[in-house]
């Protein structure tokens, strides 16, 4: 796989998330990764902006999202920085299975989703800006 | 995103959809894709063959429609999804809430008489 690294900045408008998309899926694309891994990495990436921009971005005070595509040893590195409130998705716990139809959430799947597809998740926050990592590794299981 | 439903002989609505299903396209559908499940006989077959994508607020919408159905004595399942909704939607636990079939035929068939499952 040759390598890349790229970055893109956002504002925090949902109106970002579909060219987020198609700018991720063409890098994917590019380097030859599977259509597994491709989607894997769009979904992630849209729980992860999607939830910064709905739930870390409250205020009227216009935010920037930063997301950067890398190639590194173990994969593909999608990293999401921003400015929004302080945020440790992998510190919320996960939720219980609901054993029945009736007890299911009708949201709250993005997190879970993000932790079930991505390899490797990890959490900084920096000088009050959110770091979240997210690693694929092409060829396990994607 | 598009929402449209045909109706079998046999009491069952099918119910396609087709595009994104990311927060644009499910607020887009959410609605038509409401109604169309409600105002059915309660015998609801959603078919994903056409959904190429299916973020979490799209499983959260399946989710309250199947929810809604069940709740009118309805029973509502899913059909068609490719490889990578159907891998979404089993990480949900999904499969076992909301029964994911593989063709629309089958899905008609079981839901139709549920007790030959």
């Amino acid at each position: 796989m040759k390598s890349e690294r790229v970055f893109r900045v956002l504002r925090n408008e949902l109106s970002e998330l579909r060219p987020l998309s198609a700018w991720v899926r063409d890098i994917a694309k590019g380097l030859g990764l599977s259509a597994s891994t491709c989607h894997d990495i769009d979904l992630c990436l849209h729980e992860a902006v999607s939830n910064i921009i709905r739930h870390g971005c409250r205020n009227e005070v216009e935010h920037r999202v930063v997301v950067r595509f890398e190639t590194v040893s173990a994969g593909i590195s999608i990293q999401v920085e921003d400015d929004a409130r302080p945020f440790n998705p992998l510190a919320v716990p996960l939720p219980p299975e609901a054993a029945a139809l009736e007890d299911a959430r009708t949201s709250g799947y993005g997190l879970p989703l993000m932790r079930g597809l991505a390899n490797e998740l990890s959490y900084e926050c920096v000088d009050g800006r959110n770091l979240l990592t997210l690693v694929f590794h092409p060829g396990q299981g994607l | 995103m598009d929402c449209t439903h045909q109706d079998f002989e046999d009491g069952v609505r099918v119910i396609r959809l087709t595009g994104r299903m990311d927060i644009e396209g499910n607020e887009r559908i959410a609605l038509p894709l409401t109604v169309a499940a409600r105002s059915s006989g309660g015998a609801v077959v959603v078919d994903l063959a056409g959904v190429d994508f299916l973020a979490s607020v799209g499983i959260g919408t399946l989710v309250s429609l199947a929810q809604s159905v069940q709740l009118h004595k309805g029973r509502l399942v899913l059909c068609g999804a490719n490889e990578q909704v159907r891998r979404a939607l089993e990480r949900m636990n999904m499969a076992t809430l909301i029964p994911l079939y593989r063709e629309v035929v089958e899905a008609r068939t079981a839901i139709a008489t549920p007790s030959a499952e």
